[in-house]
């Protein structure tokens, strides 16, 4: 069922009416939930963006379900990153200020794999979202027209659910 | 196609989900704290952490946790602690700074050393992530993985490190060896002196040969029978038993020479006699040796029957003041603890305090209420518990002052050499059981005094627990019937009073424990009494072995020495008097032909 759900997600986005720009940079922000812990403040934060930016909405679910996986898989990664950024004497003032700020430690920046998901993927954004969108335009132009016209397309996209989810975010 | 950059209509999902969320607090935020305190709690205890019920109010600054219980995380279904309730009333802008500020704790019903029907010891990797087991770290000094912490090994191994008499005492019987004839001294010493006495024999021959006095001797006496009918004016005469009184006398120079030779060799070898005598008493040594005694002197015995239970004391004071050193560093230095345990890695985190700022956690005030022995109620007060004294000025404190209990602790990590003290003293108190690790003997001490001081300054420890009863009352199962506990049980079942002081020294590291208790002298002295006899047999079967060993090995040397010493030594004897004799005869003529005048 939750296959089902991803792939019928991943064609109900790749074929909306959202731009390809919309769609990867919805993607490029679900790629924040997905790859850093999720039960962290500055993801309240990008699910506002994903809400209040005129990004592909569904795009941004399916960046958090395919990323969440490599999320898990790149922690050890992370947790390199962070080591070394909090751990490195010249930044040692920088991360003290942060500390004592409000709010900030709440973000929990100060952990090595918060941190390191985070500079990891704030790295990441761009890149991927160039490179998203180069691969949706690619996409629309060769296997979605196709794909479109197939009986297989119309059985996963016919759910009560993108109704729910044209009605705000199309 | 032109695309709106932001999306108002969201306002309404947003909102939603914002609603969502504070609903979800609203519904399961204590359920959130009380799993967020579980996680915390057992990665710092490095034991379960379990509370029944929190209860949080942001509105009015106070958390409520019901049915707290800590875990031992050394004894495996043994509570370390349990309370009631914990009432704390916080202050709330430095939650947004992530501090959480007690300025009062009100602990009700706390228990210490209650079981539990569940182990609630912890591995590293259970109480965090695997980057948990490497131990707090100082960001900024080394980026690579530290050793396991001080907190777990130190725990587990001060036991360890005490090398308690228990294990010979335990097997409570004499144990003889079997003599090895190749471990034996005698045999090299003995073979050694013969193979010296016989080159000396050859050597002592040879020079007593080379002397050739018998012809010089002869001659001085032919020349002495000459002399009877010679003229004193016969200077040839005289001049003859003048070269002849010298020549003997040359000869009798080589002779005492050689004999200063054979009294030298057959000094050096009554040496090598003596050797073997010491190498014969150096093997009766190893075969005593080969008799392995139980512990019998009564300090040991005293660290054999109580030191298990002292160190577990004293272990427990340790883990908790390297808890506390661990989660409470002096300085301003950042800090890294393991991250409590999630779905995902949990990763380390650091924590960078700032002079003149808030400690990420600070309880000023706590009063709290507790039993020792399920019958009466103490109360104390808790000062100054915080994760950076630095920050605060001030040391932790603990104290309480009753007629039925004076105990007191101090943590103070604000100088550079940290000092954790803790003591106490109950005058009259219903003492915990004691297993005696000798053939499953149990001592219920019933009411007394114990008293127990824990310092750690440094790494220096300074400890002692003393224990005091006039009520005990011993039981044992059926092991003890044989063997050591049988002695013991003998000596300890008459016994009804206790007496125990234990004192821990040295390092963490290095520890050294001396116990003594008015059993010692009591258990040395029947464990003695009761196999003095099976020693004293076993070593005279171990003495004859070797006499018999070595006794056919050592007399014909011996004798060999004697023979070659006496027969060299009677040789040299019969050359100097016979020398004497000639010399004697030659002055006497050659005084009876010059009529005693000296001649030029």
């Amino acid at each position: 069922m939750i296959i089902l759900k991803l792939i019928q997600s991943i064609f109900n986005t790749l074929h909306s009416e959202g731009t390809p720009g919309q769609v990867a940079a919805g993607m490029a922000l679900g790629a924040f939930l997905g790859l850093t812990p999720l039960a962290s403040l500055h993801n309240v934060f990008i699910f506002a963006l994903i809400c209040f930016f005129n990004v592909s909405f569904g795009g941004a679910m399916l960046g958090w379900a395919v990323f969440t996986p490599l999320g898990f898989a790149l922690d050890p990664v992370f947790d390199y990153i962070g080591h070394q950024l909090l751990f490195a004497p010249g930044l040692t003032g920088l991360w003290t200020a942060l500390y004592n700020a409000p709010v900030m430690p709440l973000t929990n920046f100060n952990n090595t794999v918060v941190l390191g998901s985070f500079v990891f993927t704030t790295i990441c954004f761009l890149p991927l979202f160039f490179f998203l969108r180069w691969g949706v335009d690619r996409y629309r132009d060769t296997a979605g027209a196709w794909l479109k016209r197939t009986k297989f397309y119309h059985v996963i996209t016919a759910t009560k659910l993108i109704n729910v989810y044209k009605l705000f975010f199309r | 196609m032109k695309v709106a950059l932001f999306r108002w209509k969201a306002v309404i999902p947003f909102g939603t989900f914002v609603l969502i969320l504070v609903l979800f607090w609203v519904l399961f935020g204590n359920w959130l704290v009380k799993r967020a305190l579980e996680a915390g709690g057992t990665a710092a205890a490095r034991a379960k952490v379990e509370i029944d019920q929190v209860r949080i109010s942001l509105w009015q600054s106070r958390l409520t946790i019901s049915g707290l219980t800590i875990a031992s995380p050394t004894e495996a279904f043994k509570n370390t602690l349990q309370a009631d309730q914990l009432d704390a009333d916080f202050e709330t802008l430095p939650l947004l700074r992530k501090k959480f500020i007690v300025d009062r704790l009100a602990a009700t019903g706390l228990r210490f050393g209650t079981p539990r029907t569940t182990d609630g010891r912890v591995t590293p990797s259970e109480a965090s992530s695997d980057t948990a087991t490497n131990g707090p770290t100082t960001p900024g000094a080394s980026s690579q993985p530290k050793s396991p912490s001080k907190t777990s090994e130190a725990a587990e191994n001060l036991a360890g490190r005490l090398n308690f008499p228990i294990l010979n005492l335990a097997t409570g019987k004499l144990d003889v060896g079997t003599l090895d004839p190749s471990r034996l001294s005698t045999e090299t010493a003995a073979r050694s002196l013969q193979a010296r006495a016989d080159s000396a024999q050859k050597a002592w021959n040879a020079a007593l040969l080379d002397l050739h006095t018998g012809p010089t001797v002869d001659s001085a006496v032919a020349l002495a029978n000459r002399l009877k009918g010679a003229k004193p004016t016969d200077l040839t005469a005289v001049n003859n038993a003048r070269r002849m009184l010298s020549l003997l006398s040359q000869a009798k120079d080589k002779v005492d020479a050689l004999g200063r030779g054979i009294a030298a060799g057959a000094s050096d070898l009554q040496h090598g006699v003596a050797q073997l005598d010491s190498a014969k008493a150096r093997d009766l040594e190893t075969a005593r040796g080969l008799v392995k005694l139980p512990a019998l002197d009564a300090s040991q015995i005293g660290a054999a029957v109580f030191g298990p239970a002292a160190a577990g004391k004293f272990e427990k004071a340790l883990h908790w003041v390297r808890v506390a050193r661990q989660y409470a560093p002096g300085g301003l230095t950042p800090h890294a603890t393991p991250a409590p345990k999630r779905v995902r890695r949990a990763g380390t985190t650091v924590r960078f305090p700032r002079e003149h700022d808030l400690p990420a956690f600070w309880l000023k005030s706590g009063d709290v209420s507790f039993t020792l022995d399920s019958t009466r109620n103490y109360s104390g007060k808790l000062a100054d518990l915080t994760t950076s004294q630095t920050l605060t000025g001030k040391p932790t404190t603990f104290n309480t002052q009753t007629p039925a209990l004076q105990a007191g602790a101090l943590l103070d990590h604000r100088r550079p050499q940290a000092l954790d003290t803790i003591s106490g003293v109950i005058p009259a108190v219903k003492l915990p059981d004691l297993a005696i690790p000798v053939g499953g003997i149990h001592l219920a001490p019933g009411a007394g005094t114990m008293s127990f001081r824990f310092a750690l300054e440094g790494e220096i420890l300074r400890a002692g627990w003393d224990v005091k009863s006039s009520h005990i009352t011993w039981t044992h199962d059926s092991a003890a019937a044989g063997g050591a506990g049988g002695l013991v049980w003998q000596v300890v079942s008459g016994i009804s009073t206790l007496d125990v002081s234990a004192r821990l020294s040295g390092t963490p590291e290095s520890p050294s424990l001396s116990v003594r208790s008015n059993l010692d002298q009591a258990i040395s002295d029947r464990i003695k009494g009761l196999m003095g006899n099976q020693v004293k047999a076993a070593e005279q079967k171990l003495t004859a072995q070797v006499n018999a060993y070595a006794d056919p090995l050592i007399a014909p040397v011996k004798s060999q020495v004697a023979s070659v010493t006496g027969t060299a030594q009677q040789q040299l004897g019969a050359s100097q008097s016979k020398i004497a004799d000639a010399q004697k005869q030659l002055q006497q003529r050659l005084k009876s032909l010059t009529g005693g005048i000296r001649l030029p």
